[in-house]
């Protein structure tokens, strides 16, 4: 029971200084904002738990002192009393004085702090009849008190530096089940400080289920375990080679051993700090119903719109930019998608339209359907507009299927209405959309159907940081490939390649595929006269095609780095990652591939 | 007496008082105890059913106890749930619209197991068991 007691109180103390430090930054913003109805509430309740607590564990002192500043926040709060300097000064003395009490009970040095001036002051304050500090004993701010210093607090202000575990004021942070920053998941974060939080997370003994981390720690995090799984390919590497060379010696047995234990545990912690960034969809879904009521109220359109798998979870940098994408999928939805009420009651159907977001896991993609019952694309029109805009050539739009043609609409320049409505906006279309959900190493798939509707499909793979990926070699150079969209892979030989009206195509189980050469496609020509070729059968979407390379050289895990100074976008790359060997591979962009190769064959 | 299995829920955002109460609760002979850190998370909680008793802190975050009293009592599923409010200080407005809004009792911080005891032997003498 004692002991059991005395952990009370060392949670008390650490909470309770986790309460005061979390309101410090709040008389800052009180300062600059003035009476602020929500603060003043903030503080006060602050005061108040603590003063609740205390009573309990018999800090009489403790609550003497939050039960006085209380009231006077209460009747800050409650216009009874307006905010002033002296007034202030006041209650930072207060929580100066908490905090020395705080530090008291901590170190149990049984020492008492008088704090009857502070308690006159206070009385005074509530009164009314202050500005009395002057006449009390304690001048102006330090805390009052001999064992001030001897304490080792320095209480001169609210923005003052806390000892280990103070969280500095006015630092961004956040609960991460909840608040995202607007701070680009960029790898390369500010490491410094890292100390002093990690004693602050040591130190909170569960306080609750969740901890605030700054966001720049936890991408720290991510890229140190990315790093990790670098180090990790190249040491299996190392152990291969070493396993060949020495096998059966003793030190190379228990270097493999140590080596995949290695492995596993990396993958573990992969997996971890993954989930450590995982947010709920519902954070980005949440202002698409006030979106829906707007845009339908503005443009007289009956709009239902129906949500589900909010819940599901994703990277924190999908949540921030998936946003935009789904906006203009939505804004193009209940613009171009549905008709007016009278249109579809004429065709039957209901008045009400109806556009409906679903989101779920699928393997390690995150699926989000944007659905529309709508008229569905007119491909048609889609071909002529981007005829006009000379997006495509007569022939090509001959030539072209009506699932190739659809995806005309993702074409920079391209927009179907003659004069962009205000919803739609200037121009700025759907090329937008696909630039951006490329840019999370995703992909947008549209199925429309004449007369029922449409449905925008988005892909994005669960982690964007790690792939799985086929190392290969093209001519003289290595690339690595996304497993995912892998079918298979292929030998074949290179008489079995047909050539139709200019395009290679392979016959892959029965289904006729167009094939490309990878090195024809980066712009390096096609090359050697091998009697066989490697063919990758890729599947994105509904659409399937084969590339080849010249050698499939394994499978690795790949860390992706952004590449500076590159147009990603056309050079048909998503990044660039350090393999096993420790060379620098560009990573294909199989999507980039699939939109502009096929069917749009040298655009 | 009433059932020391009883499943009550503790709700206070200060995980410090929670402690306490638990402790209190746990002194009482109540061993199945579980928490809450503000109105909205106890409400999830509560609907996902178990629970014969709350008691609540009244100022709390996003949702406070009053507003969770409120919640409990429109619910068609926990309606009767009995439910101690937990109050600084005996604030008589404070407590008068805990009482309009169904509070089944009200207890003043700092309290003792004795005082809790009481006040729990009271609600479940007014409502028979």
């Amino acid at each position: 029971m004692a002991d059991e007691m005395e952990e009370i109180v060392a949670d008390f103390v650490t909470e309770a200084e986790e309460s005061l430090e979390k309101i410090d930054p709040l008389f800052i913003e009180l300062e600059t904002k003035g009476h602020d109805k929500d603060i003043l509430h903030e503080i006060f309740r602050s005061m108040h738990t603590i003063k609740g607590a205390a009573g309990f564990l018999g800090f009489q002192h403790m609550v003497d002192v939050a039960h006085k500043a209380e009231s006077i926040m209460k009747k800050l709060r409650d216009d009874e009393m307006s905010v002033s300097t002296p007034v202030m000064d006041v209650i930072l003395k207060s929580v100066d004085m908490l905090r020395l009490l705080l530090q008291h009970i901590k170190v149990k040095d049984g020492k008492e702090e008088d704090t009857s001036a502070l308690l006159q002051e206070l009385d005074a304050t509530l009164s009314g009849t202050a500005p009395a500090a002057p006449e009390t004993p304690v001048v102006s701010s330090p805390p009052p008190g001999p064992a001030g210093a001897s304490a080792g607090e320095e209480g001169a202000g609210p923005a003052a530096e806390q000892p280990a575990g103070g969280i500095p004021a006015g630092r961004s942070e956040v609960k991460i089940p909840e608040v995202v920053l607007d701070q680009p998941a960029g790898p390369e974060g500010d490491a410094p400080a890292v100390e002093d939080r990690a004693i602050a997370a040591a130190q909170t003994k569960e306080p609750s289920q969740t901890l605030r981390i700054d966001v720049g720690k936890v991408d720290k995090v991510m890229d140190l375990a990315g790093e990790i799984v670098l180090v990790r390919n190249r040491l299996m590497n190392i152990g291969n080679y070493l396993e060949e060379k020495y096998g059966g010696d003793s030190y190379v047995e228990s270097l493999m051993g140590t080596v995949s234990f290695l492995d596993l545990v990396t993958s573990d912690m992969q997996l971890a700090v993954m989930k450590m960034r995982m947010q709920p969809l519902k954070k980005v879904f949440s202002k698409f119903p006030r979106l829906v009521r707007d845009l339908s109220n503005s443009i007289g359109k009956d709009i239902e719109l129906v949500i589900t798998g909010e819940g599901t979870e994703v990277d924190r940098t999908v949540i921030e930019h998936i946003g935009d994408p789904m906006v203009h999928i939505i804004r193009n939805s209940v613009d171009h998608g549905l008709e007016t009420s009278a249109e579809r009651v004429k065709k039957g159907k209901s008045a009400k339209g109806r556009i409906s977001i679903n989101a779920f896991q699928q393997g390690n993609q995150i699926i989000i359907e944007v659905t529309d019952d709508g008229k569905g694309i007119d491909v048609e029109r889609v071909k002529n507009k981007a005829l006009e805009r000379r997006l495509i050539t007569e022939e090509e739009a001959q030539r072209m299927n009506d699932e190739t043609a659809i995806n005309l609409i993702f074409m920079p320049g391209f927009s179907t209405m003659d004069v962009a409505t205000e919803l739609s906006g200037r121009g700025v279309g759907m090329d937008v959309v696909k630039t951006n959900i490329s840019k999370l190493n995703g992909y947008v798939e549209v199925r429309t159907e004449r007369g029922v509707g449409t449905t925008f499909r988005i892909n994005i793979p669960l982690t964007l940081a790690i792939i799985h990926a086929l190392m290969v070699r093209s001519l003289t150079n290595q690339y690595a490939i996304p497993l995912a969209p892998i079918e298979e892979t292929l030998k074949v030989a290179v008489k079995d390649i047909e050539n139709v009206s200019g395009q290679k195509v392979l016959v892959v189980r029965g289904k006729v595929l167009p094939l490309f050469e990878l090195s024809d496609i980066l712009g390096y020509g096609v090359g050697g006269d091998a009697e066989y070729r490697y063919v990758i059968v890729i599947a994105i979407g509904d659409r399937r095609f084969c590339i080849t390379v010249d050698e499939l050289l394994g499978q690795e895990e790949v860390v992706i780095k952004t590449v500076e100074g590159i147009d990603t976008n056309a050079a048909y790359i998503v990044g660039a990652t350090i393999t096993g060997d420790g060379k620098v591979v560009l990573i294909i962009d199989l999507a980039g591939i699939s939109r502009n190769v096929l069917g749009l064959k040298k655009m | 007496m009433f059932d020391l299995k009883m499943k009550i829920l503790v709700v206070d955002d200060f995980s410090t008082m929670r402690r306490i109460v638990k402790n209190i609760l746990k002194q009482l002979g109540y061993e199945n105890i579980e928490e809450a850190e503000d109105g909205a998370q106890a409400f999830s909680k509560l609907k996902n059913g178990g629970f014969q008793f709350v008691v609540s802190d009244w100022n709390m975050p996003n949702m406070d106890g009053l507003e969770l009293l409120q919640k409990i009592r429109s619910d068609a599923e926990l309606k009767e749930l009995p439910v101690l409010m937990v109050t600084a200080e005996a604030e008589k407005d404070k407590v008068i619209t805990a009482i309009k809004a169904g509070v089944n009792n009200y207890v003043v911080k700092p309290f003792t197991a004795e005082i809790l005891k009481e006040k729990m032997d009271k609600i479940f003498e007014r409502l028979g068991k």
